[in-house]
């Protein structure tokens, strides 16, 4: 039965490029740092200073357009944005209105509906205003003004929260493939304004309401599903739905209508003529396409056909590009990528969420981690073992080799050592032993728990099984 | 006038010393600008240290340039470390600047000596220099008279000999126009040949930052001196070659057009003659003169101030008081902070062509006028593309008039906007131009003739204007307040 | 195109551009603004054209380069309200 309203949602993602310098100027875009110690004359907007535009930042913008199917502007302008607000110290935004770089493309959901996106374009980000509850006074600092953004624009051809996540990852997982974007939402390098409406199917577009600045995927989903719940609700009372910009609460789980600065914005946009128009050409295009990486869909493609790996691991695995990377890396340093790909989607995500950072911020070398798993493989150390070596590289702490003997998790691969446990134990449990030969199997286990206590938990269990089931088959 | 090549190589043959020089100007400042208040900032330590290094390396025979230890003044639009840059503007009246702008850095690695700050009309919006926070400047031939607009300071204070050149910028004419008033040679380079970075911003694509001083060879010198490519501008290409040692030799077939649309009746009858005489004289010299029509000049005026205002609305808007700047005491909340600090901080004039540009780039005007002004000038720079196939020089007066009085221009505003009328076409096609003096009026007062040419081709006006000044003398006159030679010659 | 300024567009253009118009000034700014853009319809004669954009190539631009950022004393040297490294206003709300 077709649902009574159906729920439109349209995305203005802004996601910052990760370029090693700003937009206009050459101040680092590093995060962090005491305020206004990362700026200049061009990025804090001092009279008589002007922008110079970073070639690094174009070449990322094609590469997002090229992986999201985009065609790419041939002459793309730069435009000045005019509003008045602490955190833009010029009082205008370098932005594009008529000639964004790049046009059109999409994603396809993996229910094969297509959402299709209107444009990107290429800004400089804001600063950041901070309250300051000693002076009831908002300090501004200037830092991230100037970090390059992207601005990717989706046509209204979302339905659902689900729909909206599946493509905010999966645009995620797009850009960080391309290398353009690092991904990490609580550094606030993406970020997602909503423009929601709701409708009877068949009928027009409602009125839609904006949330700006969301950047959890979890509170986006919220923020989607009571937003149109609540406009839903509206309708059906015989009340109007305002145009209107609402801040979401993810404490308390719904949103309210912000204070209104100006009703309709007059941006008064014209083309910045400090720039000059960019002009790419064919050449730049194809070095543009040759130089783009191995996209998701591709690779999730490759890793099922050749790694031999189920289906869900390998969505899983592909969906963040850094797991990829350390995967491919482990293997090149001699593990074999099954195994790889086992101890990333258990330990490594393990780690990760222990530590609450994403796969991108951990700092593992894909050398260690193909160590560990060498010797775990080769009974040197068993499968704790390796977990405590991985907890203590990251701890960054030295080399695995230096990890082991300190540790000492050397597994006793000396047979005398684990005869003579084994011996001990078979003559301190005479009837575990005559309850084995009698057919109780299951005994090995205890018996194979106490050769293991005696040895200090330093050998490898396949071994001592092994071994006790030699012993009590004589 | 002494030019101030000529000083520069007195500097460099031990018959001048670089501290005396200074401190001759320094006098001079102390003696003649409370009638003229062209000075609005006085760096005298910082000036004398940059003498003795000067004076150091003149020595060593080491000079940075043929103008090392030469003193000059810089247009209060530019930005120069550690010093006072404020736009003529109140709002700057306390902005100290952190950085130097490009042209004024090349300057220092030249040697020069920079005690002075010189007066304009806020925010380089004028032409008469009576718009500017720290008062009006006089004209040295007559101080009942304006010296011209915006950089009516840098004229004035050549004009009356307290530095041998300085540095002013030119939007509409802004160079060209005080020069022409105060009877001393002024240079606007074509766009792009000089890095605007430190300039504060008027008119992003018609800035230009330019030579006054006695003689165009004068300029053709500083300006090699400040022009070039800039990292830090992306509208900068600097030019191909050094225009110094293009100066020299005679006009042979120079072709040289006369605009009829210049010389008509809106023209004074002095100021045409004068002009007139210069094309003969340009014609001894060799060149060939015609007269032609170069079409679109009726549409100059506005797409000027069309484009122009909605471009300051922008660079202007920067202007809050929050990080620099006029800051209104005791605001209760930001938009007070904001309204009261810029109405605090600007005058009239400014805060009109604010207003004037917001309109023009407003939802719904846009279209009919930002957009329809882009349009105009390009047709324009049509209209100049075809007079160069034909001319390799285009002759003109720079203003209708003489210097007006003080207090005539800004009562009607329209009238005075009208007055950039021969100036400003030339900076809506970007290209390079040079005012000459041409001799004075009936009251004495002077003349300028404006030479214009093809965009990058900056040498060969220079070549042309130092021609005409080798075969006359009218740059050589001196007003009244000079009271005889200047500096030992 | 004819437009009339009126006190409810010298209103707005003034709140767009962070001014406020002295009571004793508006007459003549309203007067003087007026007689400019009735001037500039002079611009109505010429026809329609279409504009060309003609862009700079990639060699033109700046390497993705870090430069030293200026010290916060530079950069807070001429702020009227400075606290901690940042410049300070009255509260904003959202």
């Amino acid at each position: 039965m077709p649902a009574e309203f159906e729920t439109v949602i349209g995305l203005e993602v802004h996601a910052e490029m990760n370029t090693a310098s700003k937009i206009f100027c050459g101040c680092e875009t590093a995060f962090g740092g005491e305020p206004n110690t990362h700026c200049c004359p061009v990025c804090m907007g001092l009279p008589g200073a002007l922008p110079v535009f970073n070639g690094g930042v174009a070449e990322k913008a094609i590469l997002a357009g090229l992986s999201l199917g985009c065609e790419i502007t041939r002459e793309t302008v730069f435009d000045r944005k005019n509003y008045f607000y602490p955190d833009l110290p010029k009082a205008y935004q370098i932005s594009q209105l008529y000639h964004p770089i790049c046009q059109g493309g999409g994603i396809e959901l993996a229910s094969g509906r297509f959402i299709r996106l209107r444009e990107i374009h290429m800004e400089e980000d804001a600063g950041k205003l901070i309250h300051d509850p000693w002076t009831e006074s908002t300090l501004a600092d200037y830092n991230r003004c100037g970090v390059p953004l992207m601005e990717i624009v989706t046509q209204p051809d979302l339905r659902s929260p689900e729909e909206v996540i599946e493509f905010m990852q999966s645009l995620k997982s797009i850009l960080e493939y391309a290398g353009v974007t690092d991904g990490k939402m609580h550094e606030g390098s993406l970020r997602a304004d909503l423009n929601i409406s709701v409708r009877r199917p068949g009928e027009g577009f409602g009125t839609r309401t904006e949330m700006k600045n969301m950047n959890s995927f979890k509170a986006i989903q919220r923020a989607v599903t009571v937003e149109s719940e609540r406009q839903i609700a509206l309708i059906k009372r015989g009340e109007r739905v305002l145009q209107e910009t609402r801040r979401w609460d993810d404490n308390r789980d719904l949103s309210y209508p912000m204070r209104s600065k100006e009703n309709a914005q007059d941006y008064r946009y014209f083309p910045e003529p400090d720039l000059p128009a960019l002009h790419i050409d064919e050449g730049w295009l194809n070095e543009a396409c040759k130089a783009l990486p191995e996209l998701p869909k591709a690779k999730r493609e490759r890793y099922f056909a050749q790694f031999v790996l189920p289906r869900h691991d390998v969505e899983i695995l592909c969906q963040t590009h850094a797991l990829t990377v350390l995967l491919e890396r482990t293997a090149e340093q001699g593990a074999s990528p099954k195994d790889a790909a086992n101890w990333i989607l258990s330990d490594v995500l393990r780690l990760c969420r222990e530590r609450e950072i994403e796969p991108a911020e951990l700092q593992l070398a894909p050398k260690a981690l193909a160590e560990i798993i060498a010797a775990v493989n080769g009974g040197r150390v068993n499968r704790s073992g390796g977990r405590a070596l991985l907890e203590h590289v990251l701890a960054g702490e030295k080399a695995v080799e230096a990890a082991i003997a300190e540790l000492g998790l050397e597994l006793a691969g000396d047979e005398n050592a684990l005869g003579a446990s084994i011996a001990e134990v078979l003559a301190e449990n005479p009837d575990a032993v005559a309850n084995y030969r009698a057919g109780k199997v299951k005994v090995l286990g205890f018996l194979a728990g106490q050769c293991m206590q005696k040895l200090k938990g330093r050998a490898d269990p396949r071994r001592v099984s092994e071994l006790l089931r030699e012993e009590l088959a004589k | 006038m002494t030019t101030a090549l000529e000083i520069g190589q007195r500097l460099q043959n031990g018959e001048l010393c670089a501290e005396e020089l200074l401190s001759e100007s320094l006098s001079r400042v102390k003696a003649l600008d409370k009638d003229l208040n062209s000075v609005v900032g006085l760096y005298e330590e910082q000036a004398f240290e940059q003498a003795r290094a000067a004076q150091k390396r003149l020595d060593q025979k080491q000079p940075l340039s043929a103008l090392d230890g030469v003193p000059t003044g810089l247009k209060d639009l530019l930005c120069a470390l550690g010093q006072r840059s404020a736009a003529g503007s109140k709002m700057l009246g306390s902005f100290v600047s952190p950085y130097d702008a490009s042209a004024v850095a090349k300057l220092r690695a030249a040697g020069a000596v920079m005690p002075l700050r010189l007066n304009m009309d806020e925010f380089a919006m004028g032409s008469t220099t009576e718009t500017s926070f720290f008062g009006q400047t006089k004209n040295p031939w007559d101080l009942a008279r304006v010296p011209g607009g915006s950089s009516g300071g840098s004229a004035a204070a050549v004009a009356a000999g307290l530095v041998p050149y300085a540095l002013g910028s030119d939007t509409g004419g802004s160079i060209r126009q005080p020069a022409s008033h105060c009877g001393v040679t002024g240079f606007k380079p074509s766009y792009g040949a000089v890095s605007r970075y430190g300039l504060i911003a008027y008119a992003s694509s018609l800035d230009q930052i330019g030579p006054i001083a006695p003689s165009a060879r004068d300029c053709a010198a500083v300006l090699d001196l400040i022009s070039g490519a800039d990292p830090h501008d992306a509208t900068s290409s600097g030019l191909a070659a050094p225009t110094l040692p293009a100066l020299g030799g005679d006009l042979k077939g120079l072709r040289i057009g006369l605009p009829e649309e210049c010389f008509g009746d809106g023209v004074e009858h002095a100021v045409r003659e004068r002009v007139l005489a210069v094309a003969e004289a340009l014609k001894g010299l060799g060149a060939s003169v015609e007269r032609f029509r170069l079409g679109g000049l009726e549409y100059a005026v506005p797409t000027y101030y069309i484009i122009a205002c909605a471009e300051a609305s922008s660079n202007l808007s920067r202007f809050d008081g929050v990080k620099y700047g006029h800051r209104a005491a005791n605001a209760p909340d930001l938009s007070s902070l904001y309204v009261n600090s810029r109405t605090e901080g600007f005058g009239p004039e400014v805060r009109k062509r604010i207003l004037l540009g917001t309109f023009v780039l407003s939802s719904g005007y846009y279209d009919a006028y930002y957009l329809k002004a882009v349009k105009a000038q390009a047709r324009i720079r049509q209209s100049y593309e075809s007079a160069f196939a034909r001319f390799d020089l285009i002759l003109t007066p720079v203003a209708p008039s003489t210097a007006p009085r003080l207090g005539e221009s800004l009562s009607d505003p329209l009238k005075m906007y009208l007055s950039d009328i021969f100036t400003v076409s030339v900076n809506l096609a970007g290209l390079p131009a040079l005012s000459v003096p041409a001799g004075l009026d009936e009251s004495r007062l002077p003349v300028g003739a404006q030479l214009i040419g093809r965009r990058f081709d900056d040498k060969t006006v220079l070549r042309a204007g130092d021609a005409f000044q080798r075969a006359t003398s009218f740059h050589s006159l001196t007003p009244p307040i000079h009271g005889g030679a200047r500096h030992a010659s | 195109m004819k437009i009339t300024i009126t006190d409810e567009s010298l209103d707005y253009l003034a709140a767009l551009s962070r001014l406020s118009v002295p009571e004793g000034e508006r007459e003549t700014l309203k007067r003087e603004l007026q007689s400019l853009l009735d001037y500039m319809e002079l611009l109505d004669a010429l026809p329609e054209t279409e504009l060309q954009i003609q862009g700079q190539g990639r060699e033109t631009l700046r390497g993705d380069e870090v430069t030293p950022s200026y010290p916060v004393e530079a950069i807070t040297l001429n702020g009227a309200a400075v606290r901690g490294g940042a410049f300070q206003v009255p509260q904003t709300v959202e």
